[in-house]
C-alpha cells in the first residue's frame, strides 16, 4: 500500500501527463439512479475530473497510481454507474489500452448499513458493473478480476452520511505480476 | 398450520386438569419466580457459587418463561433451609412468588455438584428435585444443566441453555468468528485474523463461515479445532447454511455479476444452481426444518425481499410484500415463522417475523437502535440478534414474538451475524 503522500505525488505527475483523453467519446450516460437515501452523498476528492489524461506508454507505476486514484461511488443499495463514474472509467479504459499487458482487480464495497451477506452480493455487483463497462469499451474480460469486499473494508468507520457515501465504492488495483 | 404456542403446564394444582399457560398470545404471563442465592456446603463450593449463581440468574431471566423476582425484595432469612418443611412460604407469597427455586452446591474433588429444588409457593410443596454435576472449571455448564431441568419441567421441551451460538467480533482489521455457550460466554475461536464472518452451526456442531483468507470470500468449515476451505470456486461464495439433516449445504455464489443460490452435498460436491437471475441478487439461503424448502433474499422485483423455493429448485414465490428492504431470513425450527431484518419507513433496521402460510407480518423490535440478523434457537422459542440500542452492535436474545429483549453478558465489543445451533 502506498502512503497518502506517495499517492498524491504520483497523482500530480499523472496530472501533468494526462492531457488529451478527456475529449474521447463517452458512451450514452445512464440516468442517475433514484437513490432511496443519501441525497447528501458527496464524492470525496479522488481523480479531479477533466484536467488529467494518460499518456500512451507511460510507466506501469503510473498505471498503478491511476488505478489507486480511480475510485467510483454509488448510491445506497445501487450498482448503477453515474456520469462521473463513467468519465473515470473511460479514462481508465484508455490507460488500460496503453498498457495491454496489465491485469487489474476491481473491488466492490458497501457501507455498513444493511446486512452483511446482502452487502457481499451488492459489492460483487458494483465491481462487476465497472468491469462490464470496461469490457464494453473493448478491454478484454480476462484482464479484469472482480472481488466483493462487502461492507468489510470501510475507508471511513464513522456512522454518518458522508462516511457511508465514501464507503460505497469500487476500488481498482494492479494485479500482482503485471 | 402449527400454532406457535408454547403450552406451559402448571402441575401445581392437585386437580387432574392442570392450569395451562400459553407462552404466546394474550394469555401468556411470565411466571413470577424467586430464586434464592445458592447455599454452599464447603469452601470448594463457595469458590464457584457466584459464577453458578450469575449463570443461573441469567438463564432464568433471559429465557422468557419467568419473571425473575429481585432478591433485594426477599423477606425470607438468607439462611432459610432448602426443604419444604423448613421454608416459610408466606414470606415468598408476600413477595409475589409463585415458584421458588433453591440450590445447594457442594464440591467433590474437581467436581461440583448442584441440587436444585423447585417449590410451588401457593401449595407449599416441593415439585421438582434434580441433582447435576460438572467439573468445577465448567461451573456455568452445571448452571445450564440445572436451568434446563426447570425449563423441561414447565414446558416438556428441551431448553436452550446447553445450545451454542456462533458469532463474529470486530477487530482493528477485520472480524473473528467464535463459538460460544448460549449466553455468549466461553467463546472458542473458530477463525481469527483477517475477515471472517457469517458463521452457521451444523447439526454435528461443525461451524461453517465465510472468510477472505484466500483474498476473496470463500466458504470454510471448522470441525474439532481445524478449519479448511469448503467452497472456493467462483468469485464469491458466502453464507453457508446446513440442511437440518446435515447432508446438504446451501450458499450464495457469484460466478459472474450476480450472486445465485446453490445447493450441494455436505462436502460441497455436486453443486446445483437453483436460481438464475443474471442481473439480480440471490443470497442468504435458510432451510425449512423439513429440509424441503429454502427461504432466501432476492432483489429480482426491484428491492430485496424474502422468497421461498423448493430445495430442489423450481419457481420461487415471493413471501414479503411490505417494505423495500427485507433480508436475512431465518426459518423457525417449528416451521411456521420466518424471522428477518427489515429497513423501516424511518430507515431504521428492525426485526419482524412473517408467517409462512398466511404471510402475516409481526413486528418484534422498534425504536431501539438498529436490530439485525435474527437466528432462532433450536427449540424455536427464542431469537438471538444484534442491536445497536446501547452503542456498538451487541448480542441480544428475545422470545420469538419479541418479548423479554435481553443483552448477552459478553465482553465489550462490536458483534455481528449471530447464528444459533445445537
Amino acid at each position: 500500500m502506498r502512503s497518502k503522500r506517495e499517492s498524491s505525488k504520483s497523482f500530480m505527475l499523472l496530472g501533468v501527463a494526462f492531457v488529451g483523453i478527456t475529449g474521447c467519446a463517452h458512451r450514452p450516460v445512464t440516468p442517475p439512479s433514484e437513490a432511496p437515501v443519501s441525497r447528501a452523498a458527496t464524492t470525496p476528492a479522488s481523480v479531479e475530473s477533466a484536467r488529467v489524461v494518460v499518456p500512451q506508454g507511460s510507466a506501469p507505476d503510473d498505471l498503478a497510481a491511476l488505478l489507486e486514484q480511480c475510485i467510483i461511488h454509488f448510491d445506497f443499495d445501487a450498482k448503477r454507474l453515474n456520469s462521473e463514474s463513467l468519465v473515470r472509467l473511460d479514462r481508465l479504459a484508455q490507460a488500460l489500452r496503453a498498457h495491454p499487458e496489465a491485469k487489474i482487480q476491481v473491488t466492490g464495497n458497501c457501507d455498513d448499513r444493511g446486512t452483511e451477506e446482502y452487502n457481499f452480493a451488492l459489492g460483487q455487483e458494483r465491481a462487476a458493473a465497472a468491469k462490464r463497462y470496461l469490457v464494453d469499451l473493448g478491454i478484454a474480460s480476462s484482464r479484469i478480476e472482480v472481488v466483493s469486499g462487502g461492507e468489510e473494508r470501510p475507508v471511513d468507520r464513522r456512522e454518518a452520511e458522508d462516511a457511508w457515501a465514501a464507503n460505497r465504492r469500487d476500488e481498482f488495483s494492479l494485479l500482482a505480476g503485471h | 398450520m402449527r400454532a406457535a404456542m408454547l403450552v406451559v403446564l402448571l402441575p401445581f394444582a392437585a386437580l387432574a386438569q392442570a392450569p395451562v399457560l400459553e407462552i404466546s398470545g394474550a394469555n401468556f404471563r411470565p411466571l413470577p419466580l424467586a430464586y434464592a442465592a445458592p447455599a454452599t456446603q464447603d469452601d470448594g463450593a463457595k469458590a464457584h457459587a457466584r459464577e453458578l449463581d450469575e449463570a443461573l440468574q441469567f438463564d432464568f431471566s433471559a429465557c422468557g418463561l419467568f419473571q425473575l423476582l429481585d432478591r433485594k425484595s426477599f423477606l425470607a432469612d438468607a439462611k432459610e433451609g432448602v426443604t419444604a418443611s423448613s421454608i416459610n412460604f408466606t414470606n415468598w407469597t408476600n413477595v409475589g412468588a409463585e415458584v421458588l427455586v433453591k440450590v445447594q452446591l457442594a464440591s467433590d474433588g474437581d467436581q461440583l455438584k448442584g441440587d436444585l429444588r423447585l417449590f410451588s409457593v401457593n401449595a407449599g410443596r416441593e415439585e421438582l428435585k434434580v441433582s447435576e454435576s460438572a467439573p468445577s472449571k465448567d461451573t456455568r455448564r452445571l448452571a445450564h444443566k440445572l436451568a434446563n431441568a426447570v425449563y423441561k419441567y414447565f414446558t416438556k421441551e428441551t431448553g436452550p441453555f446447553e445450545t451454542h451460538l456462533a458469532w463474529t467480533k470486530k477487530t482493528a482489521q477485520g472480524k473473528d468468528v467464535y463459538l460460544s455457550d448460549w449466553d455468549g460466554r466461553n467463546p472458542v475461536p473458530v477463525s481469527v485474523g483477517g475477515i471472517n464472518t457469517l458463521p452457521s452451526i451444523g447439526p454435528a456442531g461443525q461451524v461453517g463461515f465465510t472468510s477472505f483468507k484466500k483474498g476473496k470470500p470463500d466458504l470454510w468449515l471448522w470441525r474439532g479445532g481445524n478449519a479448511e476451505t469448503l467452497v472456493s470456486s467462483g468469485r464469491m461464495a458466502t453464507g453457508i447454511a446446513f440442511s437440518p439433516d446435515g447432508k446438504r449445504i446451501a450458499y450464495s455464489l457469484a460466478d459472474g455479476e450476480s450472486a445465485q443460490i446453490y445447493v450441494a452435498n455436505a462436502d460441497a460436491s455436486a453443486p446445483r444452481q437453483l436460481t438464475n437471475t443474471p442481473f439480480f441478487i440471490n443470497t442468504s439461503p435458510a432451510w425449512s426444518p423439513d429440509g424441503k424448502r429454502l427461504a432466501f433474499v432476492s432483489n429480482r422485483g426491484g428491492t430485496p425481499q424474502v422468497y421461498l423455493m423448493s430445495a430442489d429448485g423450481g419457481d420461487a414465490k415471493r413471501l414479503t410484500f411490505q417494505g423495500n428492504y427485507n433480508q436475512t431470513p431465518d426459518w423457525s425450527p417449528r416451521g411456521d415463522l420466518i424471522a428477518f431484518t427489515a429497513r423501516d419507513e424511518r430507515n431504521a433496521f428492525d426485526l419482524f417475523t412473517v408467517n409462512v402460510d398466511s404471510g402475516k407480518i409481526t413486528r418484534l423490535t422498534q425504536d431501539q437502535g438498529n436490530n439485525e440478523e435474527p437466528s432462532f434457537s433450536p427449540n424455536g422459542r427464542l431469537l438471538v440478534f444484534t442491536s445497536t440500542r446501547n452503542g456498538p452492535s451487541q448480542l441480544f436474545v428475545m422470545t420469538f414474538d419479541g418479548n423479554n429483549q435481553t443483552a448477552l453478558p459478553v465482553e465489550k465489543g462490536t458483534y455481528s451475524t449471530p447464528a444459533w445451533g445445537k
